[in-house]
């Protein structure tokens, strides 16, 4: 139901006579009427109260005896229109450098000089009850219309002061997201050619790690490390940790192992591909998420006290900065609900981060090894994790204050605009006939950068303008990772400035013929026949089937044929249709094996899949003699076994034959296994043996508890069987005889284990 | 595996040799190789300079392959 006052407010602006005379009616509880009675000094009527709103009152603000902070508010009040809202009101103030002030607020609303309004929907809200429980920041705040109009009389002289920071000093060279991309895409580049080698530790393997950063940027300055690179520099080896660690967040590098990580291209591809905004988005996420590296002791290590860093925080499997991804986030929603669009001061910006929710972070930080301090981390976040990915930059006032921004793609990142400059339409590289590739990355888009890292290898980056080599070696691997001859030539030519070179596009045309050379086809299936002329047949109806699909069949010789797609309905139908037709593929293996003397098989070898058909000719031999096309023995070698399984040769082989013989490996057979390969079974051959069996369990344990069984019994064979020495056959028969046994004919039943 | 000619063909078994890798040879430019071994051998083909076109995608396992490597030692 629409609330009945709602449309009695006003959305915006100071306070008039008529909203407040509606709101005392139907918004305030009647203590909050004699508190504004009590306050303005008037009488408590409602009409008298309402008109303090456009007369003002005895105790008026005197604008000049304000105290800074109460100046900064009525100047932002002033800003704002008359009216705001009361958390907003306190977050700006921090960010311009005032600290905390909600005493002040709450200070001005005593003396009713500020107004804290009912909320939406509110009937009886009671001042008193406001001041007491400290609500009002959560409520809007508005100055009368007669103190509104003061304070818009106010001349340029008199002005209330709410500075914002307009002179700013500026370094030249900040960090931007652009190069962290480009980075990125540098060290993915070089990582695909020579994937990242890590030590026990999971740091970076120098040696390795040198490699694949030769050309990266350190953060704010110029062109490449190149030759200064130095591993033993701790801002160096730190940078490329935290690039790593970044790559990996993002999923752009995947550990192929423990000790190795490559480029995963697929990953690459999506990520350069994505809209703006989406990467972004992703690359703040990735940020907040990262793992194996954290700023505090990055930003301990850029200080010349504390260069002493545990090697933990470069290892790519400590998980040194999991601990932070939630306190980071934190952070960052901060500073996306701080929504500010002007320089603020820096360590106002980490005060506004304690203030909102310092128990949150006093108790996240706390159960950290270090118990870092809050103030320490925010200020990691701000001044190194952000700085370095060109979400913020940083400056500095005219007294020295330290100040920050967002950038143009931070307040993208952080979803608070979306006015990102596109390049500029145009060329941005040139194509030289040397088969140089200049690029001028101020206005080319990073899918052609992405594009030019897949096909060619960066050999220079200078200020703005990278050059990329197109090689034989490198033009084929991007062939390979899905690039071709005639996108890479219109590509080349849509974005260049001239039109490529016709040797150029001559030679990228050929490079591609050559890599056509060798194709692997993933996924498809091969598929033999024993009939060469029922295969022509099968093959010719398979062709006329797939026709209408990309899907191939090709020809591999009388008896052999691949198709490139093992999931086509056409190849499936065929399969089903013919029985004799064999189709390669993984899964459980076939049941081909078929066991026809101790340790010799018969297999027919259109039955047979590849890794079987493999694997046993390295553990058993071709009994060539003896076999037919159709029918091929084979006499399993212990020699070979022990050779291909050393560690467990009668598991390795029990374990490759038993899921490859119908029923399971023949029991005759592992026994005969097991005396090769392992010590031969011991048993004993007993003869002369009476056994005495009793049909109940009860009658056994009787006779088993007798004075003369422990002479009589030999061995107990079952719980109701006995082994009886041979000698003392005549005893046991005075014994049935003396208890009354009766000696049954019949052979009884061992009793269930129920 | 579809090469050019027998050539490729050879070049390329010499080439992937020091794999111990489930190969079938399927008439005079086909080789057959199970799914999981393809990417030991691309890295292997493009260690020698060799980039092969791609075609398709491998089916989906739910056994990822994790092939044997050394872990590196930190020499300087």
């Amino acid at each position: 139901m629409k609330d009945p006052s709602e449309g009695l407010r006003s959305s915006g602006g100071p306070l008039t006579q008529d909203e407040l005379a509606n709101l005392l009616e139907r918004g305030y509880a009647d203590a909050s009427l004699r508190f504004f009675a009590r306050t303005w000094k008037v009488g408590e009527e409602a009409d008298v109260v309402a008109e303090v709103a456009s007369q003002g009152f005895a105790n008026d603000i005197d604008l000049e005896a304000l105290e800074p902070t109460a100046r900064a508010v009525f100047g932002l009040i002033a800003e704002r229109g008359g009216r705001v809202r009361g958390e907003n009101l306190r977050r700006d103030l921090l960010l311009r450098g005032f600290g905390e002030s909600k005493a002040t607020i709450r200070n001005l609303i005593v003396r009713g000089w500020l107004v804290a309004l009912p909320s939406p929907g509110e009937h009886a809200c009671n001042l008193n009850s406001v001041l007491e429980q400290e609500t009002f920041l959560q409520r809007d705040l508005a100055v009368l219309q007669s103190t509104f109009e003061r304070l818009d009389a106010l001349d340029d002289d008199e002005a209330l002061d709410a500075p914002a920071w307009s002179e700013v000093i500026v370094d030249d060279r900040q960090a931007t997201t652009d190069e962290l991309e480009l980075n990125l895409l540098h060290l993915c580049a070089l990582i695909r050619r020579d994937p990242l080698k890590l030590n026990k530790d999971g740091t970076p393997n120098r040696r390795s790690l040198a490699r694949v950063a030769r050309g990266i940027t350190m953060p704010g300055t110029y062109g490449e490390i190149d030759d200064d690179l130095d591993l033993h520099d701790a801002e160096h080896f730190d940078y490329l940790t935290f690039l790593v660690s970044l790559a990996r967040e993002l999923q752009l590098l995947s550990n192929l192992d423990d000790a190795t990580c490559r480029t995963d291209d697929a990953a690459l591809t999506r990520f350069f591909h994505a809209p703006g905004d989406e990467r972004d988005r992703r690359l703040l996420d990735a940020l907040q998420r990262l793992r194996f590296w954290n700023e505090i002791d990055s930003l301990r290590l850029s200080r010349q006290a504390s260069r002493n860093v545990d090697e933990d925080h470069f290892s790519q499997s400590e998980s040194t900065g999991q601990p932070l991804i939630g306190a980071r986030g934190f952070v960052i929603s901060v500073l996306r609900r701080a929504h500010f669009s002007n320089w603020a001061s820096l360590d106002a910006l980490a005060q506004l981060c304690t203030q909102l929710d310092r128990h949150y972070l006093d108790r996240t930080l706390s159960q950290l090894p270090r118990k870092p301090d809050p103030d320490e981390f925010i200020h990691a976040v701000l001044e190194r994790t952000l700085v370095w990915a060109g979400i913020l930059e940083l400056g500095e006032s005219e007294d020295g204050q330290p100040l920050a921004v967002l950038s143009k793609r931070g307040s993208r990142a952080l979803g608070l605009g979306d006015d990102v400059p596109s390049p500029e339409p145009g060329g941005c590289l040139i194509v030289q006939p040397n088969f140089e590739v200049m690029v001028f990355l101020d206005n080319s888009p990073v899918t052609i950068l992405h594009e030019l890292y897949r096909v060619g290898r960066r050999r220079k980056l200078s200020d703005r303008v990278a050059t990329f080599q197109l090689e034989a070696e490198s033009v084929q691997r991007g062939y390979a990772l899905g690039a071709d001859a005639d996108s890479l030539i219109e590509l080349l030519n849509h974005h260049g400035h001239t039109p490529v070179p016709d040797a150029v596009a001559f030679q990228l045309r050929d490079w591609e013929r050559v890599h056509r050379r060798l194709t692997i086809h993933l996924g498809g299936a091969a598929l033999r026949h024993p009939d060469p002329e029922r295969f022509d047949l099968i093959c010719g109806q398979l062709e006329h089937d797939l026709r209408e699909s990309p899907v191939e069949l090709i020809r591999l010789g009388p008896r052999d044929a691949f198709v490139t797609d093992a999931t086509h309905p056409a190849l499936q139908r065929t399969a089903d249709a013919e029985s004799s037709l064999q189709l390669d593929a993984l899964g459980p293996p076939p049941r081909c094996f078929y066991f026809v003397d101790p340790l010799v098989l018969m297999i027919d070898p259109y039955e047979c899949d590849v890794t079987t058909r493999v694997e046993l000719d390295r553990v058993a031999n071709f009994l060539e003699d003896e076999s037919s096309p159709r029918s091929l023995f084979f006499a399993l070698d212990p020699d070979k076994i022990i050779a291909h399984y050393p560690d467990d040769p009668l598991r390795g082989i029990c374990n490759f034959l038993g899921p490859r013989s119908e029923g399971g490996l023949p029991a005759a057979q592992s026994l005969r296994l097991q005396s090769e390969l392992d010590s031969p079974p011991s048993v004993h051959l007993q003869s002369d043996v009476t056994v005495l069996t009793f049909r109940d369990l009860d009658a056994a344990e009787r006779f088993r508890q007798l004075s003369e069984a422990p002479d009589m019994i030999a061995r107990r064979l079952g719980p109701t069987t006995f082994a009886i020495h041979t000698d003392q056959v005549p005893l046991l028969e005075e014994i049935i005889d003396e208890l009354h046994l009766h000696l049954s004919d019949l052979l009884f039943d061992e009793p269930s284990a129920d | 595996m579809l090469c050019e000619d027998t050539a490729i063909l050879e070049e390329t078994l010499l080439a992937i040799e020091p794999l111990d890798l489930h190969i079938r040879r399927l008439g005079d430019r086909g080789l057959l190789v199970p799914a999981d071994e393809v990417d030991a051998i691309r890295r292997t083909l493009e260690q020698a300079g060799t980039f092969p076109r791609l075609v398709g995608s491998l089916p989906v396992t739910d056994d990822a392959p994790t092939p044997d490597e050394p872990v590196a030692e930190e020499v300087l």
